[in-house]
């Protein structure tokens, strides 16, 4: 006893158009119901549906590669920058440091070497006026005053350097060599 | 449906914070680099001062020691630059006022 399957509303309506019943632009079933061994009437066959799905898979993992390595082409960059960073750091802790030792030497030297030249040159000079030979002598050496800060000279940006040290020289306050 | 790993989130969040830590990182960088420039620059001139003032420490100890010299036959040079020894030595000027051998003070002069 033979069974006989009723064919599936596809093939029916394929039959039919075959037939000749059944205009071309008439709609297709939903291909959720339809048989793809006849290529799938509803739509996209799943071989389409295949092919869509590899497409997916490979854009999905090219933009898991490219993620990957913007990665770790940042990270490379940031590893870079840190080690210069560090070594700038340095170089500019290093600067601080010599701009204030410069400093307390210049300040040193305005405030308690410059004075006693001055007055040493003045004694030297009341006895050369007494004394021509040493006069002579005396003659063979340059002359300088108090050093002053240059006009405009800012206070250093460096941190931690001599603030507030830079002031105007009083001449007349120069200490006598008895008091150091 | 069995769900696979975020992994292109995991990927996302790691960009965006290697992004973060790179504009930090460039930040401090500039920084850094502008306070080291102005620094070089008044370090510069920080050493025509310095320059300046080794000048004059060096007149001064030329002159202490002519007038030193001086003072070995001349007692009122001795009187004059006597107050200034403790400067002399600060400077790591030698203040022995005694006269080398052979030499002895001029009797004749003041």
């Amino acid at each position: 006893m033979n069974e006989s399957f009723p064919p599936p509303p596809e093939s029916e309506s394929l039959l039919r158009r075959e037939a000749g019943q059944e205009p071309a632009g008439a709609p297709k079933p939903s291909s959720s119901s339809g048989d793809p061994a006849f290529g799938g009437s509803g739509g996209v066959s799943e071989l389409d549906v295949d092919e869509l799905k590899t497409a997916v898979t490979s854009l999905r993992q090219l933009l898991l590669l490219t993620l990957a390595g913007l990665v770790v082409l940042l990270f490379t960059v940031n590893l870079l920058l840190f080690h210069q960073v560090g070594l700038l750091r340095a170089q500019v802790l290093q600067m601080s440091r010599q701009e204030r030792e410069m400093f307390s030497f210049l300040e040193d030297h305005r405030t308690n070497g410059a004075p006693y030249f001055v007055q040493f040159l003045n004694v030297l000079d009341q006895f050369a006026a007494r004394d021509p030979h040493f006069a002579q002598i005396l003659a063979r050496y340059p002359r300088f005053q108090i050093p002053r800060p240059p006009e405009g000279v800012r206070q250093p940006t460096l941190p931690g350097v001599g603030t507030g040290a830079a002031g105007e020289p009083s001449g007349t306050n120069a200490p006598s060599p008895e008091s150091p | 449906m069995k769900k696979s790993f975020p992994w292109a989130g995991l990927l996302m969040a790691l960009l965006f914070l290697s992004l973060v830590i790179n504009v930090g990182l460039a930040y401090q960088y500039v920084k850094l680099a502008r306070m080291a420039r102005q620094g070089a620059s008044e370090i510069l001139a920080l050493n025509e001062r310095v320059a300046a003032a080794n000048r004059d420490r060096a007149v001064l100890q030329a002159l202490a020691l002519e007038s030193i010299k001086y003072a070995a036959t001349n007692r009122e040079m001795l009187r004059a630059i006597s107050p200034f020894f403790p400067t002399f030595q600060r400077l790591g000027i030698n203040v022995n006022t005694n006269p080398p051998a052979g030499q002895r003070p001029n009797p004749s002069r003041p």
